[in-house]
């Protein structure tokens, strides 16, 4: 399984972490990994560091998961991106509506 | 052997029995009976093949006792036969041997029954399920069938709106190899009334039909602002706009867009979230600059303004190569990418060869062999020379202006708009004058020049007048990028100053005359010492004041007044 998630004791903080590619078959695997929490002002952390590649619909999967996290008035940062997923996230500049930590 | 059409129906109450024991064939055929089938009776492999083609049974059941039986080989071509059509088969088999078992399976046998048949139950059961199978087989290659059909038609219908649509511009080279039956590239050009070319390279998320929604609206705005003669962000930013309402979250469109200007000798370039533009030298036969991604894709944030464009001067034998992230992103067989640096080599070879696009493809093709292609690939490569075809012109006769005619007529009107301060870095009044023009005058080749004239005109009455911007910047290709940073940021930050214009159009019996007044808040400019230094020189290579004497030249007269700040022209067809 190439996506996993952590949760913390109190629901507030979750990790979804990509290993391998990170493309449209991911899909529903991406979209379940967090519809189910709700917890208003959850921290959604995308844990980048395994992952090796993502294409573009990665990046839209990234936009469903932060308006997720906006809806329930919670947040998203990107985790870790290696060279190759940071400049994909470069030349979208998405560093312009989402966090990134290196 | 020619398979069969995969339109044909099978017959769903005929069943083929191969047996070459006849008391096997009447059992199975009472059982089939009893299930509401009727049977077709043959003892060879042959005669197997032959009732396949004539009676075509939904289900083939055959008996098997060795390997040298020719009911494998019958079953062989009957599936060959069917082609993508499902045609269960059903061995009964005498024997145990793995081998027999192995070879019924190779063949195409779906599954078997233990002989002798005694045990109608399980014949039942085997059938029911065969039953199962095939109906579900059927339902799936219905379905796949209609949804093939579906894009084929809608793939028509949206290329023949989108690609159909650009303009005959046999010197903009476009290339693309769709990685599904959609492309989810898309590749587009038009011409701006004053013989500007505008391209855009547009990628849409994934591919396949989802990635094409937004194709239409695109091209459709893409195309009607570029013919009023908008500029190339004025359209990015209704694009995004539209993009954003239309299409889900999620869903963006990467997009290049390049203006050519052969009037002002350079380029205009945005690139919002593409790989980055090669401008490649043509006297050089090397990269003369890249023009990397500034801005996010279209169609995630409202309202978004893109970055200012990046301006390059251009000389013709330049090239510019937009290209979508398929052509680095191709993969080898290896795994392996093409990557910047394959891109690079290629395309300074292709500059070498005079043959840019197209070695850059066959080095692409030739990267990735046969291994299957993840993505659109697309590229488009604009020569520094492209423009518009020029419309034919009347010579236009320098006889002034013909006051009686204007006054007897009497069908005149006038049309003028007055922009103040912050309303000028928001509304380019040009192509609303345009549109007025053509929706009151209906359309004619004129305009194209009248294009040109007013472009020209408001343009220096802003830079010049409004913003007070000196055109000493411009002396040098360096000074161009300076320029328009300067321009920008005093753009953003007016407060105050006007341009006014106004239109007067008078018709004549055999065309029309139009005064053009163009006025600005600025300081004026001392017309007199230019006229006299600047008129009578052609300097083909001065890259300032090309705009007034590009003027001068179309329009009858031509009359500074008010110490520089108001100009008016006559233009007469």
């Amino acid at each position: 399984m190439s996506i996993s998630r952590n949760t913390t004791s109190d629901n507030r903080s979750v990790t979804i972490s990509i290993s391998d590619r990170f493309d449209f078959s991911l899909h529903q695997d991406f979209r379940d990994s967090y519809r189910d929490m709700k917890e208003g002002g959850t921290r959604f952390a995308l844990d980048l560091r395994n992952a090796c590649y993502m294409d573009s619909s990665a990046l839209g999967m990234i936009l469903l998961l932060k308006d997720h996290a906006e809806s329930i008035g919670g947040e998203l940062v990107i985790q870790k991106p290696n060279e190759v997923i940071r400049k994909i996230l470069d030349i979208a500049k998405f560093d312009r509506f989402v966090t990134i930590e290196e | 052997m020619v398979c069969m059409d995969c339109n044909v129906r099978l017959n769903t109450s005929r069943v083929l029995v191969v047996s070459r024991n006849r008391e096997s064939r009447e059992w199975l055929a009472t059982m089939l009976f009893l299930s509401g089938f009727h049977s077709i009776k043959v003892e060879t492999g042959k005669q197997a093949v032959e009732h396949f083609r004539d009676y075509l049974p939904w289900l083939v059941i055959t008996e098997v006792f060795s390997p040298d039986e020719d009911s494998i080989s019958a079953v062989e071509q009957i599936k060959h036969l069917a082609g993508d059509i499902f045609v269960p088969t059903l061995f009964i088999s005498h024997t145990t041997n793995d081998e027999v078992l192995q070879l019924c399976l190779d063949a195409g046998g779906d599954d078997f029954i233990q002989g002798p048949l005694t045990n109608p139950a399980l014949v039942k059961a085997k059938l029911a399920a065969m039953q199962r199978i095939s109906q579900l087989y059927h339902e799936v290659h219905g379905l796949h069938q209609l949804l093939q059909r579906e894009e084929e038609i809608a793939e028509e219908l949206l290329s023949g709106a989108i690609e159909a649509g650009n303009a005959e511009c046999e010197k903009v080279r476009i290339y693309k190899r769709p990685a599904s039956i959609f492309c989810g590239d898309v590749q587009l050009t038009a011409y701006r009334p004053n013989g500007d070319v505008n391209v855009l390279l547009g990628d849409f998320t994934g591919h396949g039909l989802t990635s094409v929604i937004g194709a239409l609206p695109l091209s459709e705005t893409f195309r009607a602002m570029t013919r009023k003669g908008y500029a190339g962000d004025d359209i990015l930013h209704q694009i995004n706009d539209k993009l954003k309402a239309l299409l889900p979250t999620g869903m963006f469109l990467a997009t290049i867009m390049v203006t050519i200007s052969q009037d002002e000798g350079q380029a205009y370039v945005w690139n919002c979230g593409m790989p980055s533009v090669l401008v490649l030298s043509g006297s050089e036969k090397a990269l003369k600059c890249t023009v990397e991604s500034l801005d996010p894709p279209l169609g995630i944030v409202p309202g978004f303004k893109t970055s200012p464009a990046r301006v390059i001067p251009l000389e013709e034998n330049d090239r510019i190569l937009l290209i979508s992230d398929g052509v680095q992103e191709a993969r080898n067989r290896a795994g392996d990418m093409f990557g910047d640096a394959r891109l690079l080599a290629a395309a300074h070879e292709g500059m070498a060869k005079n043959q840019l696009a197209d070695h850059v493809i066959a080095k692409v093709s030739q990267f990735m062999g046969n291994r299957v292609q993840d993505d659109d690939v697309s590229l488009i490569e604009i020569p520094g020379d492209v423009r518009a075809p020029l419309v034919p012109q009347n010579p236009l006769s320098k006889s002034m202006v013909d006051i009686d005619a204007l006054e007897q007529h009497g069908q005149g009107w006038c049309w003028s708009i007055d922009l103040q301060g912050k309303s000028l870095s928001r509304i380019n009044p040009v192509p609303m004058l345009l549109s007025q023009l053509q929706e009151m005058e209906g359309h004619t080749e004129h305009w194209q020049t009248v294009f040109t004239i007013l472009t020209e005109l408001y343009v220096n009455a802003l830079d010049h007048g409004v913003l007070q911007l000196s055109s000493d910047l411009k002396a040098s290709p360096e000074g161009f990028p300076l320029y328009y940073q300067e321009r920008e940021a005093k753009l953003s930050a007016l407060e105050q100053g006007y341009v006014r214009i106004a239109l007067d159009y008078m018709p004549k019996l055999d065309g029309g005359q139009l005064r053009i007044r163009v006025e600005d808040s600025g300081d004026g400019f001392d017309y007199r010492h230019w006229l006299a230094t600047h008129a009578e020189i052609s300097d083909e290579q001065a890259l300032s004041g090309r705009g007034i004497r590009l003027v001068s030249e179309l329009v009858e007269t031509l009359n500074y007044s008010d110490k520089g700040a108001t100009v008016e022209v006559y233009f007469s067809w």
